[in-house]
C-alpha cells in the first residue's frame, strides 16, 4: 500500500491531472457549444464560394427577325487568391501567355487578398478550355457574355449599346433593360481547400433567366436603304449632320431611322457623344416651310378656308406689325393649295390670321408638338412650344412658316403621318414584340391612336394640295417618285446660332406614297447643306425620291402609273 | 483487482477502436490523394495494432519484476538509438527534425521507446533507492543526471513536445518517490527557463509561441493548423456532423490524421464524442491509479504511476494543443493518432499495467525486504 508522503504527493499529482482533464473538458464546452455559431461560420465561409451566374442578355432584331445585337457567350476567367497564393509564380507562369497577360502583374494578383479576383474578362470558350485542361488549383470560371452588334452602324441610334456591365446605355438596349437583363442566377458550392468543389454538398442556387428578346418594327433593309441614301447624300450635299426615318403611316411603326454622324456600337467608347446622339428623337429645330401643313390642314378643318380660297400673296413682301415678311419666290394671288404647294409663307400667314391665335395654338397641340410622341427610346425630347400668353404680335405670322417653335423630326412625321392616315394621330411604334427564349410573345403593343387633329375630309383637300409638291410646279419637282403618286411637303429652316438668324438651312422634305392609301412615309433632313443650293426640294426631295423608289421596289407596291422607260430599265435590273 | 484489469482492458480496446474508425474516416481523402489508396495508412496502422496487440499480451504475460534486471540494457540501447537518429544518413529527416529511424519499409521513432525505457528504470531505480531517497547523490542528482541525459538527446532531435512531457512524467516520478523538493523545484525551475530560451532562440519556435498568443494574427500562416483545428471543433457542436461528415478534412486541416485527428473527432463526433473520448481517458487514469494503490511493492507502484501519467499527460497535451489552449507541441493523441511507434508502445504500456495487476501481489510489500534484497544481489546501478 502507499504510504506517508509517498501517498500525500501522488494524491498531489493525481488531483492535479484530474484538474487538468475537467479543465480541459470546460474548453472543449466553449469551442463546441459557445463558439459554435463562431467557428463553423468561419469554417463554412472558408468553403462557401458563390459563384454568379448571368443570364444571357436577349437579342435585338428586326422585325423578319435579322440580328441586330446578340449575346455570345465569354468566360471570366477568376481565382480564389486564398488557394493561388501558395503557388501563385506557376500558376501565372502557366496562365501568362494563354491570357496573353504580364505574368508578374498575374502573379500579384493571384497573391492578393480576399477569395476573389477577376484575372481576365472576355475569353473565348477555346482558351477556356485550355485553361480548364492545365487543371490550375484555385483557378475557377464565370459566364459572361460579349454584347454583339453583328449590323455594325446600322440602326445603331436605335439599338443602343450597352457598359462595360453589359447594361443597356442608350437606345432599345436603354429602354427595355428590364426585358434584355435577364435574371441573375447563383450557385453557392462548397470547397475543399484544393478548390474542389465538394459535388454533395451543393446547396442552394438559382438558375438564372435568360433575358427577353426584343423584335423591333425596323426592317433591316429598309433601314439599310436609308443609310446607303442618306450617306450618299452626306457626300453630296456635305451637310454638318443628316438624318432620315421612315414610317408606316397607318401604324405609327418605324421602319428605318438613321442618322449621320453615325457610331458602330461595337466601338461605341470611341464615338463621340455628337455621333452617338440620335437626332430624330433628340434634336429640336424649327422645322421651316413643313410646318404649314399643321395651321393649313387645321383651317381646313375648322372649313375656315377651302382650297379654292384665294389669298394675296403681296408680291413677295408682306408688311405686319412692322416687320416685312418675305417670300423666296415673290407671288400674287394664290389659291390656298397653290400656297401650300408653292410654299407661300405670306399666304400660310394670312391663314393664320384668319383662323386666329386660339386655334393656331389649338392646332399645333393636337398634332402632337410640344410633348414627347413616346416612341420609348430614351433621350427623346418635347420640342418648343410657346403657349399663346408668350406670342409676341408677330409669332401668328411666323409660327406657320415654322419659326419660332422647334419641333423634332420624329414629331415633324408623325404630324404628316396623321394627314396621310385620314386624320389619326399614332404613336410611334418601334417595338413589334418582346418574345422569350421559347418564342411566347410577353409584350406586343399594338397600334396606338393617340390623337385625330382632323377630320378625314380635310386630310383628302390636305393630301390633293400636297400630291402637288413632287410636281413641276410644286417646290419639289425632284421629289417625285416614278410611278407614284407622292404627298409631300418641303421645309428650308434658317438655322439660329447665338440668337440670330444665319445664312445656314435645315433642308428637309416630309412625304408619304402611294397616295391617297400610303403604304410609307418618310422624312428626310439635312443640317446645313453646303455646296450653292440648300432649298429642301432640291437637297433633301431627291434623296426622299431615291429612298422611296427603293422601298416601294422592295416592298412590292405596285405602281399607281405605268414607270417611264429609265425606271423599267431599273427595275428590270 | 481483476475488475480493475477487466476495465482498464475495455477501456484500451474502446479506445483502439474510436482510433482506427477515427484513422480511416480522417486519412481516406489524404491516402487516396497522396497514395492513390483511400485505405493506405489505414492498413500500415492496422499492421502496428497487431504488433502492438502481441506486445501488449507479451508485457502483460511477463512479470514486471524481470523488468529489473532489463531496464539497465534497455536504457541503453534507447540511449544507443537516440544517439542515432542523430546522426545524418542514420535518422531520418521529416520536417526539419531527426526522429524516425527507417527500416524495412516500416519507421521507427526511438523517442517513444526512450519513454517506456526511462519510465520503467526510474521506477526500478526509485523503489531500490528508497531509503537514500532524501540523499543529494542518490536521490537527486544520479536520476537527474540519466533523465537529463535523455531529456537532452531527445531535445537534440528536436522534439520539444516529447521533451516536455517526458521531462514533467519524470519529475512527477521524482516527487511522488519522495526526492526533496529543495532539489527538485530548482531544478524544475531551471530546465523550464532554459526550455524557454531554447524555444525564443528558434525563430521558427519563437513565431510558433507569436501564433499561440495571438492566434486571430497567425491563423493564415504558424497558427494556420491550430486555427482550422478550432474551427473544425467549433463546426461539431454538440452533436457532430455525423460520422465521415468532417468537411475540415478536406485538407483544410492539414495532415489531420497525425496529431491532430482530436480536432476531426470533435467536428465529426461533436461535444458528446470528445467527452467520450476524455471520460475513456479518464478511466484509464483512475484504472491506473487503482493499480498503483493497490499494489504493495513500491516498484510496481512507481511503473502504474508513470506510465498512467505518461498517457494521461499525453492525451491532455495533445488535446490542450489543438484546441488552442497550449502552444503547439507535435505529439500524437494515445491510441488514436496515425502513428506505429506510438501506438505500439502504448499497448505494451497497457500490458504492462495488466502484468502489475497480475504480478504485483507475488511481490515483497516490505521495504526491509527489498532493501535487504539489494544487499543481497546487487543490482546495476
Amino acid at each position: 500500500m502507499i504510504t506517508g508522503t509517498h501517498k500525500t504527493r501522488a494524491l498531489i499529482v493525481m488531483t492535479t491531472l484530474s484538474l487538468c482533464f475537467t479543465a480541459l473538458g470546460g474548453r472543449l464546452v466553449q469551442l463546441h457549444v459557445l463558439r459554435h455559431e463562431e467557428l463553423s461560420g468561419q469554417a463554412a465561409a472558408n468553403r462557401g464560394l458563390v459563384i454568379k451566374r448571368q443570364g444571357r442578355r436577349g437579342e435585338v432584331r428586326d422585325c423578319n427577325g435579322n440580328l441586330l445585337a446578340n449575346s455570345q457567350s465569354v468566360r471570366i476567367v477568376c481565382a480564389d487568391p486564398s488557394i493561388t497564393a501558395a503557388h501563385a509564380g506557376a500558376t501565372a507562369a502557366k496562365l501568362s501567355p494563354l491570357l496573353n497577360m504580364d505574368a508578374a502583374a498575374l502573379q500579384t494578383r493571384l497573391n492578393g487578398p480576399g477569395k476573389y479576383v477577376r484575372l481576365k474578362q472576355k475569353v473565348d470558350e477555346e482558351t477556356a478550355q485550355q485553361i480548364r485542361a492545365l487543371k490550375l488549383k484555385g483557378v475557377f470560371f464565370e459566364d459572361q457574355y460579349l454584347r454583339t452588334y453583328p449590323q455594325g452602324s446600322l440602326a445603331s441610334h436605335v439599338v443602343g449599346f450597352v457598359d462595360a456591365d453589359h447594361k443597356g446605355v442608350q437606345g432599345i438596349e436603354a429602354a427595355m433593360e428590364q426585358y434584355l437583363a435577364g435574371v441573375a442566377g447563383y450557385e453557392v458550392i462548397e470547397r475543399d481547400r484544393k478548390g474542389r468543389e465538394i459535388r454533395a454538398l451543393r446547396a442552394e442556387g438559382i438558375e438564372p433567366r435568360d433575358g427577353y428578346h426584343v423584335v423591333l418594327t425596323m426592317d433591316q433593309v429598309i433601314q439599310h436603304i436609308a443609310e446607303t441614301e442618306l450617306e450618299k447624300a452626306m457626300g453630296e450635299f456635305r451637310p454638318r449632320a443628316g438624318l432620315i426615318i421612315v414610317s408606316r403611316p397607318k401604324t405609327g411603326e418605324i421602319l428605318a431611322m438613321s442618322n449621320r454622324p453615325t457610331f458602330d456600337p461595337n466601338n461605341a467608347g470611341r464615338a463621340t457623344a455628337d455621333a452617338r446622339r440620335n437626332r430624330c428623337i433628340s434634336d429640336v429645330a424649327e422645322p421651316g416651310s413643313t410646318f404649314k401643313i399643321v395651321n393649313i390642314a387645321g383651317a381646313l378643318n375648322d372649313s375656315t378656308i377651302r382650297l379654292s380660297d384665294v389669298f394675296h400673296c403681296e408680291n413677295g413682301a408682306f408688311l405686319y406689325g412692322g416687320r416685312i415678311l418675305h417670300d423666296a419666290h415673290p407671288y400674287g394671288p394664290l389659291t390656298v393649295e397653290q400656297i401650300l404647294f408653292k410654299s407661300s409663307n405670306i399666304g400660310a400667314a394670312k391663314i393664320a390670321l384668319k383662323m386666329g391665335t386660339p386655334r393656331l395654338y389649338e392646332y399645333i397641340r393636337r398634332f402632337g408638338f410640344g410633348r414627347k410622341t413616346g416612341i420609348g427610346l430614351p433621350g427623346e425630347v418635347s420640342g418648343i412650344v410657346h403657349a399663346p400668353n408668350h406670342w409676341t404680335k408677330l409669332s401668328i405670322t411666323r409660327i406657320p412658316m415654322g419659326h419660332e417653335i422647334a419641333v423634332t423630326p420624329i414629331q415633324m412625321l408623325m404630324a404628316m403621318n396623321a394627314i396621310a392616315n385620314g386624320g389619326k394621330l399614332m404613336k410611334p411604334l418601334i417595338i413589334k414584340r418582346v418574345v422569350d427564349a421559347d418564342g411566347r410573345a410577353v409584350v406586343e403593343p399594338p397600334p396606338q391612336q393617340v390623337g385625330q387633329p382632323i377630320s378625314p375630309a380635310a386630310t383628302a383637300l390636305m393630301t390633293t394640295a400636297l400630291r402637288r409638291v413632287p410636281m413641276p410646279d410644286g417646290t419639289a419637282p425632284k421629289a417625285a417618285v416614278d410611278g407614284f403618286d407622292a404627298a409631300g411637303k418641303t421645309g428650308t429652316a434658317q438655322k439660329i446660332e447665338n440668337g440670330q438668324y444665319v445664312r445656314k438651312y435645315y433642308s428637309s422634305f416630309v412625304g408619304y406614297l402611294p397616295s391617297p392609301d400610303p403604304e410609307i412615309s418618310i422624312l428626310v433632313s439635312l443640317d446645313d447643306p453646303s455646296g450653292g443650293t440648300y432649298y429642301g426640294g432640291s437637297v433633301a426631295g431627291p434623296v426622299f425620291r431615291r429612298v422611296a423608289e427603293k422601298i416601294v421596289e422592295y416592298l412590292g407596291i405596285s405602281p399607281q402609273q405605268p414607270l417611264t422607260h429609265s425606271r423599267q430599265v431599273a427595275s428590270a435590273r | 483487482m481483476q475488475k480493475t484489469a477487466v476495465i482498464l482492458l475495455l477501456a484500451t480496446l474502446l479506445l483502439v477502436t474510436i482510433g482506427v474508425v477515427m484513422l480511416f474516416s480522417t486519412s481516406s481523402l489524404y491516402a487516396r490523394e497522396r497514395y492513390g489508396d483511400p485505405n493506405y495508412l489505414l492498413k500500415r496502422q492496422l499492421v502496428w495494432l497487431a504488433i502492438g496487440a502481441a506486445g501488449c499480451v507479451a508485457a502483460a504475460s511477463t512479470p514486471y519484476p524481470q523488468l529489473r534486471k532489463w531496464c539497465v540494457p534497455l536504457l541503453v540501447l534507447t540511449a544507443v538509438l537516440l544517439v542515432l537518429v542523430l546522426v545524418p544518413g542514420v535518422g531520418r529527416r521529416i520536417g526539419g527534425a531527426r526522429r524516425w529511424l527507417s527500416w524495412g519499409g516500416f519507421q521507427l521513432q526511438p523517442s517513444e521507446f526512450a519513454k517506456l525505457a526511462l519510465i520503467i528504470w526510474l521506477a526500478h531505480y526509485l523503489s531500490k533507492e528508497k531509503r537514500r531517497i532524501e540523499k543529494f547523490g542518490r536521490g537527486f542528482l544520479l536520476p537527474m543526471t540519466v533523465t537529463g541525459a535523455f531529456l537532452g538527446l531527445i531535445l537534440l532531435e528536436p522534439d520539444f513536445g516529447t521533451t516536455a512531457l517526458l521531462g514533467m512524467v519524470a519529475f512527477a516520478m521524482l516527487f511522488i518517490a519522495g526526492v526533496r523538493l529543495a532539489y527538485l523545484l530548482p531544478t524544475a525551475l531551471a530546465g523550464v527557463s532554459a526550455f524557454g530560451v531554447l524555444i525564443w532562440q528558434d525563430p521558427i519556435r519563437a513565431e510558433r509561441m507569436l501564433a499561440y498568443l495571438d492566434l486571430e494574427k497567425y491563423k493564415a500562416g504558424k497558427g494556420y493548423q491550430v486555427w482550422q483545428a478550432m474551427l473544425a471543433f467549433g463546426s461539431g457542436g454538440v452533436n457532430g456532423l455525423g460520422l465521415g461528415n468532417s468537411r475540415q478534412k478536406m485538407f483544410w486541416l492539414p495532415e489531420a490524421h497525425t496529431d491532430c485527428i482530436a480536432a476531426i473527432v470533435g467536428e465529426e463526433l461533436g461535444l458528446i464524442g470528445m467527452v467520450a473520448l476524455l471520460a475513456l481517458f479518464l478511466t484509464l487514469l483512475v484504472c491506473g491509479v487503482i493499480i498503483a494503490m493497490k499494489t504493495p511493492d513500491l516498484n510496481g507502484q512507481y511503473l502504474a504511476l508513470g506510465i498512467t501519467m505518461l498517457i494521461a499527460l499525453q492525451m491532455l497535451i495533445n488535446i490542450g494543443v489543438v484546441t488552442a489552449w497550449l502552444p503547439t507541441k507535435g505529439l500524437p493523441l494515445p491510441f488514436i493518432s496515425y502513428g506505429g511507434s506510438s501506438l505500439m508502445m502504448n499497448l505494451v504500456a497497457v500490458g504492462m499495467l495488466l502484468s502489475i495487476v497480475r504480478h504485483g501481489a507475488d511481490q515483497p510489500a516490505n521495504e526491509t525486504q527489498e532493501f535487504f534484497a539489494q544487499q543481497q544481489e546487487p543490482l546495476p546501478i
